[in-house]
């Protein structure tokens, strides 16, 4: 799903209405990758997790993003609002933060990074070295608060993490054993019609 | 206050302050904040008093509380208290929730009680957390 996912979003202008039309939203992308790659049990654990963390500090909006920017969980929307975007830009935003932290002298990438704006700030907190926790939040909402249940929310998230890090390196599971064959045939079947006049 | 308008004034408001909300009620102190130990706001009651330089101070106290009784050889402080010559009391509470170091501070009036009041927010503070 996650490939499909790249498709559509390096193609879209290119892609027929039609076929377009029956493509899933970056929502749906999201929710298929994270039905595709984890437990049933373990992501409802996660969007209890968000959905209490967003409860506790009243966010507009809580993401959960692996470091590559790829959405595993999220809570809450805002208008104008594309969570699979917005969860790249902030993998991004760690990583450029890692290389200042790298330029100041430490050791390792900073754990917390805030971003106080007019009427909303974001908080984005690493959760192990593998996730992203994203919180955006009303500016009436106390940084310290935000900073407490997300600290919270970490510690519940990290065994889950471990989790999913493990199923990540496993993907001979997530992927059938026939699935080399039907892609083969699949292949030959797309480059067959392309064959010259 | 009236059960409605109470029920008005806590609309909208997080768990937490609810909890001040509630406390400033039932102690009539005039302000209250909740800090983290290294001086952020966590919640806060609207009122005179800025916020992020209340917590900012509240964390110092605590900073050179801990100096003191580490230097004195006291055990684990329980209460800062700052009274000026109007009588009114600045007091901070230290507690410590999963591991996590909070202050709650609030603004008492002259000659009112207050440690029941925080003691009862204490409590509440930690069910909020652990919901």
């Amino acid at each position: 799903m996650a490939v499909q996912s790249n498709l559509r979003d390096m193609s879209l202008s290119s892609v027929p209405r039609t076929a377009s039309s029956i493509l899933p939203t970056r929502k749906e992308d999201a929710r298929m990758a994270i039905s595709f790659l984890l437990p049933p049990e373990v992501a409802d654990r996660i969007e209890s997790i968000l959905a209490q963390l967003r409860y506790k500090t009243q966010a507009s909006c809580i993401l959960l993003a692996d470091i590559g920017g790829q959405l595993i969980g999220e809570q809450g929307t805002m208008d104008h609002f594309d969570t699979a975007i917005f969860s790249a830009l902030t993998a991004g935003n760690m990583a450029a933060t890692a290389e200042i932290a790298r330029q100041v002298g430490e050791e390792t990438h900073f754990k917390q990074v805030f971003h106080e704006g007019e009427r909303q700030s974001v908080y984005l907190c690493s959760v192990g070295d593998s996730f992203l926790l994203v919180v955006v939040f009303s500016t009436r909402v106390q940084i310290g608060l935000v900073r407490l249940f997300a600290r919270q929310a970490v510690k519940q998230l990290l065994p889950l993490a471990g989790e999913f890090e493990a199923l990540q390196a496993q993907p001979g599971e997530a992927i059938d054993v026939d699935f080399g064959e039907a892609l083969g045939i699949e292949m030959e079947s797309v480059l067959s019609g392309w064959a010259a006049p | 206050m009236s059960d409605n308008q109470h029920e008005v004034a806590l609309f909208g408001l997080t768990p937490l302050e609810e909890v001040l909300h509630k406390m400033n009620d039932q102690g009539h102190f005039e302000a209250s904040i909740l800090a983290s130990n290294d001086g952020l706001p966590i919640a806060a009651v609207s009122s005179s008093y800025d916020s992020d330089t209340t917590a900012a101070m509240v964390a110092l106290l605590q900073t050179v509380s801990k100096q003191a009784r580490v230097e004195l050889g006291m055990a684990e402080v329980d209460e800062v208290s700052i009274l000026d010559r109007d009588r009114i009391r600045l007091v901070c509470r230290y507690l410590v929730i999963d591991g996590e170091e909070l202050i709650l501070a609030v603004m008492v009036p002259p000659n009112r009680c207050y440690r029941r009041a925080t003691n009862w927010a204490a409590l509440q503070i930690k069910a909020a957390y652990e919901r």
